[in-house]
């Protein structure tokens, strides 16, 4: 770039020298400029927010019939993954800081479901977030980051993400353990929580846990029973009841703690 | 002299002061992937690339040699171009085709042409864009029947990819969307545009009289009335989900597996007829081994399903004479592009 402009220079007077000089310096210089504003923050403070998953109250362990669901039925957790998505604080003035745009949660892999970020000191009386894939990045899996379809989410025959995915075991009624799966996808599937917060945020950073009860997904407002129930993948419109009571029971599923 | 040192000093500062930039610009230009100029054929349409797969000389040939190399299969026994042959326009020969497992396919493999022109993917449209499509055969247990973690391992320790990824991507990591990317760009590649009726509309070679008559009866709507979804010229289709009234109660759902919607059952996207002489046999389930088979269920063999497509529904049955059927199939033949299938570029 500078090439041309030592060019050009060479058919101008010296009063445009300068001129030239200082344009091509600004121009070229824009970059850096740029880099040196991005390397002196104010020390913004740093919200650390953990994804937090247990049965009411206990720790997920995997693969053992330990856990007893709202319909009264043991049962155990091979697998646990959603994406918790756009998470984002909002102030008593209604501004946002947005904290991610898609987490994977595995519940057996605790250090991935850590999101930290920085935000403007403030009162912070909001928080939002999503499970599942918003509709613009449902339908491609040429994506990095936790939105890469090496993490067994993307569906390839019909393109777009399990927003959730609970795979085990339960005993049913005549007492014989059975397999079950919850595959929770699809557009309309997408959904949006919101929980209300009381968080100062001053200097420093702070903790913020948002607890995942896998058992409140399955008890408020309707009770989800395992049996004759086992197999949902979100494909068929046998699945659209089930859809439909999931995505209002993820709104009793989550609760903010700040310690 | 005194210009001399006054432009020396000059450079110096500016040199200096923009040594990080000038670092970028090097960087790019000996170490980045080349652009792949896509010439884009007068008689087609401008093609949309995503703004996030750029095409690019390394990312096309790795693209290339990954659709050729049997490592995406489970038993690194099949390759993409196992079931997608160049010498059938990048289909199959047989109905089903038959993956690692000696499982056949549930239906019939689709030929690889002009895929950039396309909005939707597999017959069902499931697959909303090119780079999707590909990991879709690789895991289908009876076709490739291969883990997305294992494909990344035997990349990962080839003697090769990790440099040819590397070159076509700038980065060192393999990553399956690494992956989709290229053997996507190397099927936007794939153009046919170049058949005897492009060099007839073209105005460069002519068609035999039984050929124009094909081509009449073909737009004729009271006759083959072929060109209200095959549309005539560029893409030889519309690419709209439909059912065709194959059978009265479809054995397949088709698009509604997608959707969901009664509407769409039994309905599946309408293929272009490009080099449709080499792709036979035909349909979703491939069941028509000939092209006139097929001319022959549109004009009277459709039969009357509840979504039957209104462009076939509205026509009486047997409007074709043999004569004319038979004209339509000359027609069709005009459509084989032989540079396409025998380009280089193209083949292993």
């Amino acid at each position: 770039m500078f090439n041309y402009g030592i060019g050009y220079i060479c058919y101008m007077n010296k009063s445009l020298y300068l001129l030239a000089i200082c344009f091509i310096a600004i121009v070229s210089c824009k970059k850096d400029e740029e880099q040196s504003d991005l390397t002196t923050p104010e020390e913004l403070p740093t919200v650390r927010l953990e994804v937090k998953n247990q049965i009411d109250g206990q720790p997920i362990s995997i693969g053992v019939l330990n856990y007893t669901n709202p319909a009264g039925e043991s049962y155990s957790v091979d697998l646990l993954r959603y994406y918790f998505s756009y998470a984002t604080l909002i102030d008593e003035s209604n501004n946002e800081v947005k904290l991610n745009d898609h987490t994977l949660i595995d519940a057996f892999i605790p250090a991935d479901n850590i999101i930290s970020n920085t935000v403007a000191k403030g009162h912070y009386t909001k928080l939002r977030f999503y499970i599942g894939v918003d509709e613009v990045h449902n339908h491609t899996g040429a994506q990095e980051g936790d939105l890469d379809p090496i993490y067994g989410m993307l569906w390839t025959w019909d393109t777009g993400y399990v927003f959730f995915k609970h795979e085990g075991q339960f005993i049913d009624a005549d007492g014989n353990t059975s397999g079950m799966s919850y595959h929770y996808a699809k557009d309309n599937a997408y959904k949006m929580i919101e929980i209300p917060i009381d968080l100062h945020i001053e200097s420093g950073s702070k903790n913020m846990d948002v607890v995942f009860n896998l058992n409140d997904l399955y008890r408020s407002p309707y009770v989800i029973q395992f049996d004759g129930n086992n197999y949902h993948q979100s494909i068929s419109v046998n699945d659209a009841e089930w859809l439909q009571q999931m995505f209002a029971n993820f709104g009793t599923a989550f609760s903010v703690n700040i310690p | 002299m005194k210009r001399s040192i006054i432009l020396s000093t000059i450079f110096a500062i500016i040199l200096f002061s923009c040594k990080k930039d000038e670092d970028a610009i090097e960087d790019v230009v000996t170490s980045g992937p080349t652009p792949y100029n896509l010439v884009i054929p007068p008689n087609m349409p401008p093609m949309n690339i995503p703004a996030n797969n750029p095409m690019t000389v390394e990312g096309v040939a790795l693209g290339k040699k990954l659709f050729y190399d049997p490592i995406l299969s489970g038993d690194n026994t099949q390759s993409c171009a196992s079931c997608h042959s160049a010498n059938f326009s990048f289909a199959s020969i047989l109905q089903f085709s038959i993956g690692i497992d000696g499982m056949p396919t549930r239906r019939n493999s689709m030929p690889i042409v002009n895929l950039g022109w396309q909005p939707g993917f597999l017959w069902d449209g499931g697959a909303s864009d090119l780079e999707s499509q590909v990991i879709g055969p690789i895991t289908n247990p009876v076709e490739m029947h291969e883990t997305l973690e294992n494909v990344l391992v035997e990349l990962k320790e080839h003697s090769e990819y990790p440099a040819l990824f590397k070159a076509a991507f700038g980065e060192d990591e393999i990553t399956i969307p690494k992956l989709m990317k290229a053997v996507a760009q190397f099927e936007r590649t794939m153009i046919s545009a170049n058949s005897k009726y492009d060099r007839y509309a073209a105005g460069q070679e002519s068609l035999t009289p039984l050929e124009i008559q094909g081509l009449e009866v073909f737009t004729d709507m009271t006759k083959g009335d072929c060109n209200h979804c095959h549309v005539l010229g560029s893409t030889f289709s519309d690419f709209a989900y439909r059912n065709t009234g194959l059978d009265s109660i479809p054995f397949d759902d088709g698009r509604y597996a997608i959707t969901l919607l009664e509407s769409d059952r039994g309905k599946f996207k309408t293929p272009s007829l490009r080099n449709v002489e080499l792709t036979a046999p035909y349909m979703h389930d491939g069941r028509f081994s000939t092209l006139l088979e097929c001319v022959e269920h549109y004009n009277t063999g459709f039969r009357y399903a509840t979504n039957l497509d209104p462009n076939i529904a509205g026509l009486p049955k047997g409007r074709m004479t043999q004569q004319e059927m038979e004209a339509v199939v000359a027609f069709l033949l005009t459509l084989t592009d032989t540079e396409f299938v025998n380009n280089p570029a193209f083949r292993p």
